[in-house]
């Protein structure tokens, strides 16, 4: 490749803006909520907070306006609250995952991001390939290049160059769904000490902002993307429909209803009966007759929208039912 | 995701009764499902007809004695005052009664 043509890719990935294969890396998408208890998906966009025996409280926290701590001026940053809880098994620990377990295989890439916690404590940067299921895939593999990053109170660049292991010779599942997964280790029971360079149990509050993976051994100045193309990259995974109407003839809603962004695979649909996920869940609302909510019995749907909607089977003629949608095809 | 039930939909499951969920390998909640059912649970039929109208039933129901308990006070004025309610108002008042069924 020449010189001119290497620059010229290079520029055509910074007007894209995939040098980070982190998507919402600056925690400016928070579709589901800002803060969340519950294991698993909840509050920043495709990052996934995970507690087991342990508790954790994770939100959004907005950064002061004009603050030089952390530079290109973030909105928000991630915080996490650990209560842990002794035991062998339990665990605190923020993930997210890449989609395609080819990425980065074989190649040493480097994770950067600004973190702080509550005193100085240690957390673990760790990494997981997953073959996806269907088939019969290679295993998953753990404990990929446990580093432990010490944190201090102070918001600090830290920078974590890892060897991803070749994928040469693995099998790859049928279903599509494998993936790279970034562990943030906040609490580890002894279950997990070689994941996680015997971190070994602790509580504490710990602040993330500005996490990029890109390629190489060298991490370059955070590369911040629109909010519009984060919220296009998140929603291939999540999507949470603000409003929609769909016209209603004796038990079904005839006209479709396309997603904002085709998801990556099939996705779970949770319907609400009025705006942005609120009102009742699994129902959407007669406008036009009574305002009242009706129990969704069943609807098609596809990576690029839902096609039917069933209702009920008698009572109505042409009406319109409203509310809104959650659409899920995470990892 | 904890699952308390799970119901069929299609050829897909309503998890916990308002999350679709479906047949494919490549969606998590899907081996979620998996997961509880290999764990010995064994999902609910799907709705029947015969369900889904006994639910839109009690819509019905619940949407026209909503209405008639938001229209009782035209009744108790004219009970108290004597002022008439109007003949909209006791026009519509029968027909929700009509659709109301036990």
């Amino acid at each position: 490749m020449t010189k001119s043509a290497t620059r010229e890719t290079a520029d055509i990935a910074s007007v894209v803006g995939r040098k980070n294969a982190i998507i919402n890396g600056n925690f400016d998408i928070w579709q589901r909520g800002t803060s969340q208890t519950a294991d698993g998906y909840g509050s920043d966009d495709r990052w996934q907070n995970g507690a087991s025996g342990s508790t954790q409280v994770a939100s959004r926290q907005t950064f002061a306006l004009g603050q030089t701590d952390v530079p290109n001026n973030p909105k928000y940053y991630s915080r996490t609250v650990v209560s842990s809880v002794a035991g062998v098994g339990n665990y605190a620990i923020k993930t997210h995952k890449i989609e395609g377990v080819e990425t980065f295989s074989g190649t040493t890439a480097t994770v950067s991001f600004w973190a702080k916690a509550d005193a100085n404590k240690n957390i673990t940067v760790e990494f997981r390939q997953y073959f996806g299921s269907g088939g019969s895939p290679t295993g998953q593999i753990t404990g990929i290049s446990p580093t432990t990053v010490s944190l201090t109170t102070s918001w600090v660049n830290y920078k974590v160059p890892v060897a991803i292991p070749s994928i040469a010779d693995k099998v790859l599942g049928t279903d599509g769904n494998d993936f790279l997964q970034l562990n943030l280790w906040l609490d580890a029971g002894s279950n997990f000490n070689a994941r996680t360079n015997s971190l070994g149990q602790q509580s504490g509050t710990f602040e993330f902002s500005q996490v990029q993976m890109e390629a190489g051994s060298v991490a370059t100045e955070f590369e911040p993307r629109s909010v519009g193309q984060e919220l296009a990259l998140c929603q291939r995974y999540f999507e949470r429909n603000v409003s929609f109407g769909v016209v209603h003839v004796i038990g079904y809603a005839c006209n479709g209803v396309p997603f904002a962004v085709t998801k990556r695979g099939v996705p779970s649909i949770t319907y609400y009966s009025t705006e942005n996920g609120t009102g009742t869940v699994g129902s959407l609302r007669e406008t036009e007759v009574s305002g009242a909510a009706k129990v969704v019995h069943s609807s098609q749907f596809n990576i690029s929208g839902i096609k039917r909607i069933r209702i009920t089977s008698t009572g109505y003629t042409t009406t319109t039912m409203s509310g809104s949608f959650d659409a899920s095809a995470e990892l | 995701m904890t699952i308390e039930t799970v119901k069929i939909q299609g050829e897909g499951w309503l998890v916990n009764g308002s999350m679709s969920v479906p047949n494919s390998g490549g969606n998590s909640d899907y081996h979620d499902v998996q997961k509880w059912i290999a764990e010995g649970n064994t999902p609910d039929p799907e709705f029947t007809d015969a369900e889904i109208a006994a639910n839109a039933q009690r819509e019905i129901n619940q949407e026209n004695l909503a209405y008639l308990a938001d229209t009782d006070w035209y009744v108790i004025r004219k009970a108290d005052t004597g002022t008439a309610v109007p003949t909209d108002i006791l026009d519509a008042r029968a027909a929700a009664r009509l659709l109301i069924e036990e």
